[in-house]
């Protein structure tokens, strides 16, 4: 996965904050269980974006020419081929 | 909002001020170390030099509205609007929330993981704007730019308090 644990549970707290925030939202379980099933599900979930990852990144490495990691054009195309795939799995 | 979120109404200098990191570097430390010594000046903020960054901050802003918090992240807007309605939708599914306008929640979802997510580019870019504003005084004292943007970049980690 491409994000720390750290990251996870922090974008897992940001949510459950901002959810317990919202008058239009119910909470039927308790806090923590709730921030526990979004860290889940968001662990669940990037685990299939590491794919979209290593296919964007395997386009770029057939390349004719060497295209460096860093450089705008690999950042160019690698965003180009990481959103056909995800046009793939039908997210977008 | 936890983030180095540009205020326009912050003060010139001093205590609620973000640019002004007197307090995070004493007078007795240079963070930059003993090499960038001249640059201790730029690294302890006084008020001339932070509103110099605030200025160049400003410009950086303007002519950037709408990519500043997107063009490099992690993943993909598109992919992150897909993990905010599949984190809701679970979430209803499988009764942990209760909402009759999950259009609106997922929305706001999204919005939160963008910000969160986004925030270690916003960093960098803050870091980028800074480090340009003493591009002159780097040049003089031949600073090490990658060094510079590592030690910047450490500093605002924590005064953010933010997980990278």
């Amino acid at each position: 996965m491409r994000l720390s644990r750290e990251k996870l549970n922090k974008l897992a707290s940001t949510t459950t904050e901002m959810l317990a925030g919202m008058k239009n939202v119910e909470f039927l379980e308790g806090y923590d269980d709730i921030r526990q099933e979004i860290r889940r599900l968001l662990e669940e979930l990037l685990a299939g974006e590491e794919k979209l990852d290593k296919a964007a990144r395997q386009k770029i490495e057939s390349q004719r020419r060497i295209i460096l990691e860093g450089t705008p054009e690999w950042s160019i195309l690698y965003h180009k081929y990481y959103n056909e795939e995800v046009k793939k799995l039908g997210i977008i | 909002m936890e983030g180095p979120r540009f205020n326009p109404r912050m003060p010139t200098a001093g205590a609620g001020d973000p640019f002004n990191r007197s307090s995070a570097y004493p007078s007795h430390h240079t963070p930059c170390g003993p090499q960038l010594s001249t640059l201790s000046g730029v690294l302890g903020w006084e008020p001339t030099l932070a509103r110099r960054v605030r200025v160049a901050v400003l410009k950086f802003l303007v002519s950037n509205p709408q990519g500043f918090h997107y063009i490099h992240m992690i993943f993909s807007k598109e992919y992150v609007g897909y993990l905010a309605r599949q984190v809701v939708r679970k979430l209803q599914e499988n009764h942990f929330i209760q909402s009759a306008e999950l259009g609106k929640v997922t929305e706001q979802v999204q919005n939160s993981m963008v910000e969160e997510l986004s925030l270690e580019d916003r960093i960098n870019d803050e870091v980028r704007v800074i480090l340009e504003a003493y591009s002159d005084e780097m040049r003089k004292s031949a600073a090490n730019y990658a060094e510079m943007f590592k030690k910047v970049k450490v500093e605002l980690v924590k005064k953010y308090k933010a997980v990278l």
